[in-house]
């Protein structure tokens, strides 16, 4: 908290200072109308930077038609000044709002069936509809065609950019760091594991290219009122392009990076200038170069941050949060997950799964399966390779929709509902091939499945209400708790990609029980693990299922763990169930035997 | 009557998309990369062509052959300076290298040819071909002809010889295909020779059919032959076929029977149902990823 | 950390260099010159900056103005308005240039020309043919017909010369010069009593115009205008042909060119016809002068009207500096005001509006040469 107050003051002084300084060489005349404007230039393509950023770099959807939001938004608060009737100094922020949000419309119409796609599907829809908005604009009639929209106002100054670009750049900070922010940040490492966290993929992929198209619209406002004229020929795929360029060489996923380029890649062309007819030879060279030689762009993923300069100037270490002392300023209610009530005697099971079966194709995958679960037990799904072990993970957590059967949790149908809904109801899983957040943080992977348990709303994540704080530092709190569990309190600011495989796989069991399960599915919780590892996810398994009391269902193959440690197992093999029984039964029964010898 | 010419008009402009999107399409289902060069490509072979045929005085066949070897080796340096660096990055990076590499390429020939549209010779003093009463000019024959045929002996290659093999297999897995003893590199290399010499190819026939040849004439037709090879579905060879073909034919049918200021419009919205109905493209393979 | 190092003693030196350059140039009269030189509409420019370069090589050569030789420094603007404001403003406040050729494309002049009238810069365009580049601001001239004008004459022409009562008309509704044209042809022909049998379009960078031809043919008209510059004119012309349009065709000033783009200039022999600012084979000395010139410095005949007004655009302003005697921004505008001078594209006298009051040329072709067939006068 203090350490983010000082931030917060240094980062303001910061920019009041900038602006100060600025509006001073301004009126001292100092800064003459051709840097102004190349500075006002600059500032707009930093909202275009910043925003395509939360689109491409933070969210990781390639999108090539961001110039077309700029454009609606451009048109939209354009004619909204002319045709108004009132003095345009007067209503610029209602032209620049009404510009966001015409545009934000656009996002919301295209991203809605867009974004339900992933891949390069965004890249193309996007695409086209720079393409046809160009169109509509030449044969529309309020838009003054190709003869482009004059008259604009020109009420753009230096005053009005700057404080939309520090607005856009700290809103952008803000929600970076928040619940939603990492929900974001989930998707483009990985959306099934996103989803598996219960994280809504698709609500957030939207939201953030919404926000996205908003601030593009802003932009596009400050745009028309700063050059006069409107051109439709100005918003298409070369334009998107080139904002599309500097997101990539500010290093993709850096609000710090994308600012950078885009100052640089303003200047750059008029730092070119006196190369005439050479200037885009130049400039084409020196973009192929930067990919080559720096392909992670100017600053990669990281940030530039002003308070680690200032500790860096003062010689002061950075300090690791305490989470021990996090952990005491908390009430111990705050902390311990609520274990499930005892189960009334005659309510239904934990989980009960009738007939469940799935075809591909023609292949049977999984046929007639049945289960049912009790609270707090531990069963074991084994089977050969190949015998639809996972492919039961990805039925129970609608991965995959059932050809057939039913899934009720404690009564209730949840055949259909999306993964993260699922989820939210009490299943979380684990993955075979781990899916962690690999650039993430070991502290956010976990904290990034709390996501429901959280409820403050992006305008309180982003002007840091009090329950943003308070949600934050339980989250803290219990995150370091979970990790506490698995001995990994120590690693929580280190990146997940880096941590040693088995860590990996502890991790994931952290961020599975962060979603405060009732059932927790493990798939193959100790593959890859040595025997003495083995035997501490043996005591550690017990142990969560003690603590926390949660069901488990674990995939395994290590038969040590197998039989040690469930209560029940069922064995599957081409897709059906052969036997089930307590690990003494199953070790004895001769069909079991038969499929694990390839009788 | 009219019908029917609109629809040849279509057919021979579809034709010409079609033959530039196969090298899109083949490039994308191996590297998984859009080549936004690839476009100028087409301009780079009609450069070539144009200064053989009306400087140098060489026949259509010869300056058509050394166009197309000309490009080959161009695609393959492309490959091998701006894309190969960068093929364990994400495929942003070496989306942003093909911008530059096609920026690159404009500019240098603006500097070389001025910006200015050149005539392109006359390759064929052919009168047209007369079908049921229908005048069709030779060249647009020969267009839709030879990007059929182009694109039957393509699929006849990538099924049945043994390096089409190879690319079959680097484009499911590359990984896995390097492990199995495939030359990647090759491969990839000889999928950009052979993207590019069907771009020279489709950039004489586009220039014998449009002889106005301007550095920047590579990013219209580029972006439209882009277009097709998603909306047949990319990766899958008659898919661009398809795709190329349908773009064309609702162009002509747009602009001769609805207006003709729409049909941009109307191309990208066909595109953009498509993709919504079947995000694949036409006769594209949905592929599920592996939980 | 040496890299550092070097870049701010590079970074002291660029700026060193920057702040000596003005102080060496100190007896010359600087103008600016704004124009697309590279992308998209990069031709125009480069049209328009060597009809201004010809120019002042050759005022130079003469002894400059009034002894003070002329320097003109070009900017490059891709055609962005945004690119367009930024060299504009480098002109005026980094290179205190005494007055502006340009801009070339009429959204940069527009952007432009809101600034310059501010300040009142003197500015001329060779090539902006938009109506209100030069609305309401007296500063800016233009040296290029106004829309109305030559489109008017050519529907008159088709009445006159072919006595056409259908005529069609295709066009680049991406461009406003094309759109512009095309409009007031159509108005034209209307008032003149002809029946606008097609009005078609095609967008930016189109070559196929095979869909909108068999439209067109298929309405049977007399004429068809062809509001396009000369390269997607000449795809026309030989489309047409394709799909058995055989009427004659009439053009603008932009298609002048045309026989240098076009596979076979049969297609054009007393067929296509066109307004040009000039006459090149009967027409006054200082028009010969000029190919003949133009041919000796770029190695090629003028291949496009903007060679012309770029030229004509050039010496417009030198006369007026000369006539002001100083490079006064308000002298310059009153002494261009009264400009009356022979260009190569005629006597050159502005109107109320700041556009030019000059005769405009029906040209065609005959032998493969562009060839008089009537003079217009405004």
């Amino acid at each position: 908290m203090k350490k983010k107050l000082r931030s917060y003051i240094l980062n303001t002084c910061a920019v009041a200072a900038l602006y100060g300084l600025a509006m001073l060489l301004i009126g001292s005349g100092a800064v003459n109308n051709y840097y102004l404007g190349i500075m006002l230039s600059a500032g707009i393509s930093i909202v275009m930077a910043v925003s395509l950023n939360l689109t491409t770099g933070l969210l990781g959807q390639l999108a090539l038609g961001h110039a077309g939001f700029m454009g609606v938004g451009a048109y939209a608060a354009a004619l909204l000044s002319i045709h108004i009737g009132v003095d345009a100094q007067y209503i610029f922020p209602l032209s620049l709002f009404f510009g966001g949000l015409v545009a934000a419309i656009f996002g919301l119409i295209i991203g809605i069936p867009a974004l339900r796609l992933g891949g390069d599907y965004l890249a193309i829809i996007t695409l086209g509809f720079g393409e046809i908005l160009r169109v509509l604009i030449i044969n529309l009639d309020f838009t003054g065609g190709a003869r482009g929209l004059r008259g604009i106002p020109r009420v753009t100054d230096f005053t009005y950019v700057y404080i939309v670009v520090a607005l856009v750049v700290a809103v952008m900070f803000a929600l970076g760091r928040s619940r939603h922010g990492r929900a974001i940040l989930s998707i483009r490492e990985d959306p099934v594991a996103a989803e598996a966290s219960g994280i809504p993929t698709t609500y957030y992929k939207i939201f953030a290219f919404t926000l996205a198209s908003f601030f593009a619209g802003v932009a596009g406002g400050l745009y028309a009122h700063y050059i006069g004229v409107l051109n439709p020929k100005n918003f298409g795929f070369a334009k998107s392009i080139e904002y599309l360029v500097m997101v990539v060489l500010g290093g993709m996923g850096s609000i710090t990076g994308a600012v950078g380029a885009a100052t640089v890649l303003t200047v750059l062309p008029e730092a070119l200038r006196q190369f005439s007819d050479y200037r885009m030879l130049v400039y084409s060279l020196l973009l192929i170069m930067m990919m080559l030689f720096r392909p992670t762009g100017l600053l990669g993923t990281r940030e530039f941050s002003l308070t680690a300069l200032a500790d860096r100037l003062l010689r002061r270490k950075p300090q690791a949060p305490d989470f021990a002392a996090l952990a005491g300023e908390l009430p111990p209610a705050a902390l311990t997950h609520r274990l499930g009530e005892p189960p009334a005697p005659g309510a239904p099971a934990l989980l009960r799964a009738t007939n469940l079966g799935i075809q591909f194709g023609g292949l049977k995958a999984v046929s007639g399966f049945d289960l049912a679960l009790e609270q707090g037990e531990i069963v074991g799904l084994i089977g050969p390779n190949g015998a639809g072990k996972t492919t039961v993970f990805n039925l129970l957590t609608n991965v995959y929709l059932p050809t057939a059967g039913g899934i009720e949790m404690e009564g209730r149908n949840i055949v259909g509902l999306p993964t993260h809904a699922i989820t939210q109801v009490g299943i979380a899983r684990t993955f075979q091939n781990i899916r962690l957040f690999k650039n993430l943080s070991v502290l956010d992977n976990v904290k990034i499945a709390f996501h429901n348990q959280m409820q403050y709303t992006p305008l309180e994540g982003t002007l840091r209400l009090p329950r943003y704080w308070w949600e934050e530092k339980l989250a803290d709190a219990r995150a370091y708790q979970l990790l506490h569990v698995f001995d990994m309190e120590g690693l929580a600011d280190k990146q997940a990609r880096n941590l040693p495989y088995g860590q990996q796989r502890k991790l994931e069991i952290a961020r599975a029980l962060a979603a405060n399960p009732k059932l927790l599915l493990l798939d193959e919780p100790a593959a890859g693990m040595n025997p003495t590892e083995t035997q501490e996810l043996l005591a550690t398994i017990r142990r969560i299922r003690d603590t926390f009391g949660v069901a488990v269902l674990l995939i395994e193959h290590d038969m040590s763990l197998v039989m040690g440690l469930c209560e029940r197992l069922v064995v599957l093999d081409y897709g059906q169930i052969i036997a089930t029984g307590t690990p003494e039964e199953i070790k004895r029964d001769p069909k079991v035997i038969g499929a694990y010898l390839g009788q | 009557m009219i019908v029917l010419r609109q629809l040849i008009n279509g057919l021979h402009v579809g034709s010409i998309y079609a033959l530039i999107a196969l090298g899109y399409t083949m490039v994308y289902g191996i590297v998984k990369l859009i080549n936004f060069a690839h476009g100028d490509i087409i301009m780079v072979g009609s450069y070539v062509a144009m200064v053989l045929m009306a400087q140098a005085g060489l026949p259509f066949w010869a300056a058509m052959a050394a166009s197309m070897a000309l490009c080959g080796i161009l695609g393959v340096t492309m490959e091998r300076v701006a894309y190969k660096p960068l093929r364990s990055l994400p495929r942003i990076n070496s989306l942003i290298t093909a911008i530059g590499v096609s920026l690159l390429l404009q500019n240098t020939s603006q500097l070389i040819f001025s910006p200015n549209p050149q005539p392109f010779p006359t390759a064929f003093k052919v009168p047209p071909v007369s079908i049921g009463g229908l005048d069709i000019g030779f060249i647009t024959l020969f267009t839709i002809v030879v990007s059929v045929g182009l694109m039957l002996a393509l699929q006849a290659f990538v099924r049945a010889t043994k390096m089409g093999k190879a690319m079959r297999a680097v484009s499911e897995d590359m990984g896995a295909a390097q492990l199995m003893g495939i030359n990647v590199n090759t491969t990839v290399s000889v999928t950009f020779a052979i993207g590019s010499v069907l771009a020279a190819i489709g950039a004489v026939l586009y220039s014998s059919a449009y002889p106005s040849i301007a550095p920047t004439m590579g990013s219209l037709p580029g972006l439209k032959a882009f277009i097709a090879a998603v909306l047949g579905g990319i990766g899958v060879l008659p898919g661009a076929m398809l795709g190329g073909f349908i773009m064309g034919v609702a162009e002509s049918l747009t602009k001769g029977f609805i207006s003709s200021q729409l049909a941009d419009a109307v191309v990208y919205g066909i595109l953009i149902v498509v993709l919504l109905v079947k995000p694949s493209g036409i006769l594209g393979r949905r592929t599920n990823e592996k939980v | 950390m040496r890299n550092r190092k070097l870049f701010a003693a590079l970074l002291v030196a660029a700026l060193a260099i920057t702040a000596l350059v003005p102080a060496a140039l100190a007896d010359t009269i600087k103008i600016g010159g704004l124009a697309p030189l590279t992308g998209e509409v990069a031709q125009y420019g480069i049209a328009v900056k060597e009809g201004v370069d010809l120019y002042i090589e050759q005022l130079n050569a003469a002894g400059g103005i009034n002894g003070d030789q002329v320097e003109i420094i070009w900017y490059d603007e891709k055609g962005d308005e945004t690119e367009a404001v930024n060299a504009y403003n480098r002109l005026v406040e980094e290179d205190k240039v005494s007055a502006i050729i340009g801009d070339v494309t009429s959204k940069p002049s527009l952007a432009v020309g809101d600034r310059a009238v501010e300040i009142g810069i003197p500015i001329i365009t060779a090539s902006s043919t938009n109506y209100f580049v030069t609305d309401g601001k007296p500063n800016y001239f233009r040296s290029c017909f106004l829309d109305p004008f030559q489109a008017g004459i050519m529907a008159d022409f088709a009445k006159d010369q072919f006595g056409a009562a259908k005529v069609a008309v295709i066009y680049d509704n991406a461009d406003d010069y094309s759109v512009g044209l095309a409009e007031s042809f159509k108005a034209k022909a209307e008032a003149n009593g002809q029946a606008v049998v097609a009005y078609e379009a095609g967008t930016a960078s189109d070559v196929d115009f095979k869909a909108q031809l068999t439209n067109i043919a298929a309405q049977s008209p007399d004429v068809l205008y062809v509001a396009y510059y000369y390269g997607p004119a000449a795809l026309i012309v030989s489309q047409a042909a394709e799909v058995g349009l055989n009427v004659p065709f009439l053009g603008c000033d932009g298609s002048n060119g045309i026989e240098n783009v076009i596979t076979d200039t049969a297609l054009l022999e007393n067929k296509f016809f066109y307004t040009d600012h000039f006459a090149t084979d009967a027409t006054t000395e200082k028009a010969v002068a000029f190919i003949a010139s133009f041919t000796a410095k770029y190695g090629k005949a003028p291949y496009s009207a903007f060679n012309a007004t770029g030229y004509d655009a050039a010496l417009v302003l030198a006369e007026a500096i000369k006539n002001a005697g100083n490079t006064d921004y308000a002298a310059v505008v009153a002494a261009l005001k009264a400009t009356s001078v022979e260009g190569v594209t005629g006597k050159l006298t502005f109107d109320d509006h700041n556009d030019p009051i000059k005769s405009a040329f029906v040209m065609t072709f005959v032998g493969g040469k562009q060839t008089f067939v009537k003079q217009q006068n405004p």
